[in-house]
């Protein structure tokens, strides 16, 4: 979003503690909650709160971004008068997001493709993302079920960063990468060191080590050329084992599709937009009973080739950054990187 | 920023109950506020989302041209939820609009050629909208010959009769009214759309085609423009598609990796061609 500036320096524990406690003071500091439950992020009044947890957080930070529901305006069906006045969007306080994975950053940049750079500016998108400083943690310790190499992303991608840090045995690497984290950095006025040739080499082994942890089910190069087909027999045998539960669009960090409704008491009421999914019949279905998607197999095939195909033409990006939640939370295992291996395969 | 989610208000001045099912009606719109009415700038072949507060919105074309200044119609056909309150609404009744959305018709393509209308039913709305920009007398003269074939069920199911009938006596364009089947009082043609379209078999040089009708017509109708010459370049279908945002934002209208509410609604053949038949 701005001139990159890469600058290195080394934080030790205590540094590090300090850092996060001069963040706190002067920002609202967001990140994972570390429980189950929506939206997963948590705002941070103290060090304490503050914890990193292994690989990709529960939820992603979409919603942040793209709350699961979300009032547009409210009405008086009696006045026919709007207020469509939003507190939270109003205020203009920088808020920092701290401790995403670089997953769930890229999934940012995706999203950004969407709501802020295709066509008209979505207003709520556009003024949470401007205020907004990202934080992410490479990452160390990645899940059986991860896959970010193979779709162009990694441990120690910066996309939408504008600070990322290595978190080393005892200290810390922290890079950053736009104006706005540099920023960020000196306004805490620490002072710090550049960082050693060692502590490059540890950071380098841990990356490494995190990559070799990341199983390759597919590769980058299955997904380049005319990597799916429309008219394939596969999408029919793909589908047979999904339940249609749309799970898989509700932890994607990309999956950004929403619902427009009126909810009503007496005659005030207000519009709101919520996440929907491709995977439900609903969502296509016309007034005049005619469903362009009828069954699984077109549900499945447009999730799929949404993800990897279209978003191709529409934004020049893939739609999927290797985050692994589909794969975790499919009530059926249905494996995503094995429907690609299967796909590639042309099977 | 502008919230692009607030309808604007707008008052209904006129309703008319164009059918004999009594399920289609035309509503004629005023803005409440002047700045609304100044910055509405469409063309024909645009839609808007008609927003009844408290039961929700939908997409519904711009049956008006801009050039019938002091009047904004959308016809209706009564189908889902908002439409059926829509169509409980009266004159003096405000409701709200957001648009103008999608692209128009291919103007520009079609200036200094002839143009072929190909309608059926109740999916004549743009194509009027298209009609009357183009029998609009400082635009009459940027196209050349314009051939109209417009057909329905029954006769009682042709919309915008009274324009049908100054058309056919116009010498502005040459206007082909059908019925599948007509009644005891019906003297005009009888037979599909497509069956007559074969028949007056109108010349696809120098000429483009807009259809838009119901899926059967369609998929009827392609076969006959081919067969009479006109290359997928200059053959323009109009599309509908389940929609919420009309931003493209909100992720369902599209066929592959197209979205009807900002690449279309108005498609041609050689750009359907080249997307999946998921529509």
């Amino acid at each position: 979003m701005e001139r990159p500036m890469s600058k290195e320096c080394l934080m030790y524990k205590e540094d590090f503690e300090e850092f996060l406690a001069r963040l706190i003071e002067g920002h609202s500091i967001f990140c994972p909650s570390g429980e189950d439950i929506s939206p997963g992020i948590k705002k941070v009044a103290g060090r304490e709160q503050f914890a990193l947890h292994r690989g990709p957080s529960h939820f992603s930070f979409k919603h942040y971004f793209l709350p699961q529901t979300e009032r547009l305006f409210s009405f008086d069906m009696a006045s026919n008068k709007i207020d469509a006045s939003n507190g939270e969007l109003d205020d203009n306080k920088l808020v920092v997001l701290i401790g995403l994975r670089p997953c769930d950053a890229m999934a940012i940049e995706l999203l950004d493709q969407v709501f802020l750079q295709r066509g008209p500016e979505d207003v709520f998108y556009a003024r949470r993302r401007r205020r907004t400083r990202i934080i992410s943690f490479a990452c160390s310790e990645p899940r059986t079920t991860c896959f970010c190499e193979s779709v162009g992303c990694g441990p120690d991608a910066a996309a939408s960063a504008d600070m990322v840090i290595f978190a080393l045995k005892d200290s810390y690497i922290v890079k950053t990468i736009t104006q706005c984290g540099e920023e960020l950095l000196n306004n805490t006025g620490m002072n710090l060191d550049g960082v050693s040739t060692e502590k490059l080499g540890e950071r380098e082994q841990m990356i490494n080590e995190s990559r070799d942890r990341l199983e390759k089910v597919f590769t980058s190069e299955d997904l380049n050329g005319k990597i799916m087909d429309f008219e394939a027999s596969y999408w029919k045998q793909i589908c047979q084992k999904c339940l249609g539960c749309g799970i898989c669009t509700y932890f994607c960090p990309t999956c950004h599709c929403f619902d427009i409704v009126d909810e009503v008491a007496g005659s005030k009421g207000r519009r709101i937009r919520s996440w929907d999914s491709c995977m439900y019949p609903l969502f296509t279905l016309h007034a005049s009973g005619h469903n362009p998607r009828p069954t699984r197999k077109e549900r499945m095939r447009q999730r799929i080739m949404h993800k990897f195909v279209y978003s191709m033409e529409q934004y020049g990006r893939r739609f999927c950054v290797g985050c692994g939640r589909c794969v975790i939370h499919c009530p059926v295992n249905l494996d995503l990187r094995l429907v690609i291996k299967e796909i590639a395969e042309g099977k | 920023m502008n919230n692009p989610y607030i309808p604007m208000p707008a008052r209904i001045e006129k309703i008319t109950t164009e059918n004999e099912a009594r399920d289609i009606k035309t509503f004629d719109f005023s803005f409440v506020n002047n700045e609304d009415k100044d910055g509405f700038l469409f063309l024909p072949g645009q839609f808007a989302e008609l927003s009844l507060l408290g039961f929700g919105e939908c997409p519904i074309g711009i049956a008006s041209s801009p050039t019938e200044v002091g009047h904004l119609l959308f016809t209706v056909k009564r189908t889902g939820f908002v439409t059926k309150h829509l169509h409980r609404a009266e004159v003096g009744d405000t409701i709200g609009i957001r648009g103008p959305f999608g692209n128009s018709y291919p103007l520009d393509l079609m200036e200094g050629k002839n143009v072929l209308i190909v309608g059926g039913g109740f999916a004549f709305t743009t194509l009027r909208a298209t009609t009357m920009y183009m029998l609009e007398h400082n635009n009459r003269g940027r196209f050349k010959e314009l051939t109209i074939v417009y057909g329905a069920r029954s006769p009682g199911e042709l919309i915008y009769k009274q324009e049908l009938w100054d058309w056919e006596k116009s010498t502005d364009l040459n206007m082909f009214i059908t019925v599948d089947k007509g009644d005891e009082r019906w003297k005009r043609r009888e037979g599909f759309v497509p069956t007559v379209l074969e028949d007056i078999a109108p010349s696809s040089q120098d000429t483009v085609a807009l259809v838009c009708g119901p899926p059967v017509m369609i998929k009827f109708t392609l076969p006959v423009l081919q067969k009479l010459g006109f290359p997928p370049e200059r053959i323009f279908l109009s599309l509908e598609m389940r929609m919420k945002c009309g931003i493209g934002m909100c992720g369902r209208c599209n066929i592959g990796h197209k979205y009807v509410c900002v690449d279309g609604p108005v498609f041609s053949c050689a750009q359907l061609d080249e997307l999946p038949q998921e529509y």
